[in-house]
């Protein structure tokens, strides 16, 4: 343990954060996370790129138009404190690998409530601690909310009532708007986004320096900066939907090339190398063995693979060329040994669509509970070992 | 990996649907499992034969699938897809895609099925903003057109009254 407070901190006592959104929120946390003693590695995710329109109301520069958001702030990041070994995801975070949520903390800086959503769940089962702000530019509303995964511990669901899913459910594209939809434009000033960046900065340093005496978890601080008042609100966990499991997920070395689908349904056994009746998903990924042609409506059998992991080159329909979708009433969430014959089972789960960082969860049919297990290096181990950090990071990354 | 709120939401879906397909002759429900139906409708709609000309037709299949976060998000692109005739003829349908716009987590079974038979018969059509515009304007020129069925999905029951009438002597 490290005494002496001018001494640099060992690599091992060094912290990961994530950050979700690098918009009116997202784009002031850099300044600040990157003066937090022990942080040692942020990733920063967002699939946008920075627009004309976002130089009003998020902190970033003329020059930084046009560019993605993510790399943006990460290279900001850098500046602000080199030391920091800063990861930009251009991307969802929803398409990220869950493993990638395998962090000391989330700072969630969304605007979507589905997204939102996404982050509750999964930090939940990673048991990952996550803060959460948002603000409302017409009520000049700041607030901050900390979640701390535990089995009586309050999610961001737990508050949730049928208008707030109604909320998020709007949010989802209807078939006849596919590419719309999404959250409306909070079109909140700057500086209402700082504020509810430091409020996210200053209860993710009371997280990693330990002092949960004074963190704010399962509760929610408002900041009315109308009329100058603030509120404290503790939430109580009643008819939560969410089933609230923390899972206990086991790193595998192993990358996905070199597992078989059939060996890993045996990790759900009891070591005897059965796989009956075992079955296997991967979190946020349904299976599909099937495409479907909009255009001449074949259907192609593609064999067992993960449905949002089809690589482009494959989703071309033979018979007329067209663009192939698969279909959701085709998609499994779980693949069980029964439907699997002998050349399924010794296909290696990289040939699925398996990505390293990938939760997989086998489980017995029938039996409740079940064992997981994060393949490969996930980009986000902390932030001290460098012998993880120094492998390539996921494909589909950009590092800055 | 259980989840009692889920299960319990889908036994009660399996029993609501399977009670109003009971009640309907417009509908079969065909269980798959518990999460999975293909709903067979038999009431009338419109399809587009080789010829180009749009006719009646009485025989539909649309696929229903709830997640298992279906109780806390749903995503209608996984929850309902049309799989039969493909030259269904709809503003709404554009096989796989059906919207029925947007569809609140944990609606139930029977609520599905409602507003695609709506749907189906015309009862229900976008005139604006639709998966398929070119038979959204043919739609809006023929208004009177619609529904193409109007009869209740569930049965009704026929309450007459029923007198014993006396003769005079």
């Amino acid at each position: 343990m490290n005494t002496n407070p001018r001494a640099p901190l060992a690599e091992s006592d060094l912290k990961t954060v994530l950050i979700a959104g690098a918009g009116n929120i997202g784009s002031g946390l850099p300044t600040m996370i990157g003066r937090i003693p022990n942080i040692g590695k942020v990733l920063f995710v967002d699939p946008q790129v920075y627009e004309e329109k976002n130089l009003r109301g998020q902190d970033i520069s003329r020059s930084d138009v046009g560019k993605p958001k993510a790399l943006v702030q990460a290279r900001r990041l850098r500046r602000v404190n080199p030391a920091i070994d800063a990861r930009a995801f251009c991307e969802r975070i929803e398409d990220l690998p869950l493993g990638v949520m395998q962090v000391d903390s989330i700072l969630s800086c969304v605007d979507s409530w589905g997204v939102r959503q996404y982050i509750n769940q999964g930090a939940w089962h990673l048991g990952v601690p996550w803060i959460d702000a948002a603000v409302d530019a017409s009520g000049l509303l700041v607030r901050v909310n900390v979640y701390l995964p535990g089995a009586d511990s309050i999610c961001a669901e737990c508050g949730w009532d049928e208008e707030d899913y109604r909320i998020a459910a709007l949010e989802q594209p209807r078939p006849c708007e596919v590419g719309g939809g999404g959250p409306a434009a909070t079109n909140a000033p700057v500086s209402l986004g700082l504020i509810a960046a430091g409020l996210i900065a200053t209860e993710c340093q009371k997280l990693l320096s330990g002092d949960h005496e004074h963190l704010l978890a399962g509760r929610q601080v408002m900041l009315d900066l109308r009329d100058h008042t603030h509120f404290v609100t503790a939430f109580r966990r009643t008819h939560c939907r969410f089933n609230h499991e923390i899972w206990v997920v086991e790193p595998r070395e192993a990358s996905p090339a070199a597992v078989t689908l059939g060996q890993a349904l045996g990790w759900a056994g009891n070591g005897s190398g059965s796989v009956e009746g075992c079955e296997l998903r991967v979190e946020g990924q349904p299976f599909a063995r099937t495409q479907f042609c909009p255009a001449c409506g074949n259907h192609e059998t593609i064999g067992l693979c993960l449905a949002h992991r089809i690589p482009p080159a494959r989703r071309r329909c033979p018979a007329c060329g067209g663009a192939t979708v698969v279909r959701g009433f085709d998609m499994r969430e779980a693949v069980g040994s029964a439907g699997l014959d002998r050349e399924e089972l010794r296909r290696p789960l990289s040939a699925l669509g398996v990505q390293t960082g990938d939760v997989v969860s086998v489980s017995i049919h029938g039996v409740a509970g079940g064992k997981h297990f994060v393949l490969g290096e996930s980009t986000s181990k902390r932030a001290g070992d460098r012998r993880q950090a120094a492998r390539p990071p996921l494909s589909q990354s950009v590092r800055s | 990996m259980s989840d009692d709120v889920f299960e319990g939401f889908l036994k009660q879906q399996f029993a609501e649907g399977m009670a109003l397909a009971s009640q309907s002759d417009l509908f079969e429900l065909l269980p798959q499992d518990l999460d999975r139906y293909v709903a067979s409708f038999h009431c009338k709609g419109l399809v587009r034969g080789r010829d180009g000309e749009v006719v009646e037709a009485s025989e539909f299949h649309v696929g229903i699938w709830f997640p298992s976060d279906y109780c806390r998000h749903a995503d209608p692109l996984k929850v309902l897809t049309w799989l039969y005739p493909l030259n269904v003829w709809h503003p709404n349908v554009r096989p796989p895609l059906i919207c029925i716009g947007h569809i609140m987590p944990a609606m139930g079974l029977a609520d599905l099925i409602y507003q695609v038979y709506e749907i189906i018969t015309y009862q229900n059509f976008a005139t604006h903003d639709p998966l398929r515009g070119e038979v959204a304007e043919w739609a809006w020129n023929r208004m009177d057109r619609f529904p193409v069925d109007r009869r209740p999905l569930k049965r009704r029951a026929l309450n007459l009254p029923v007198k014993n009438e006396v003769q005079p002597q």
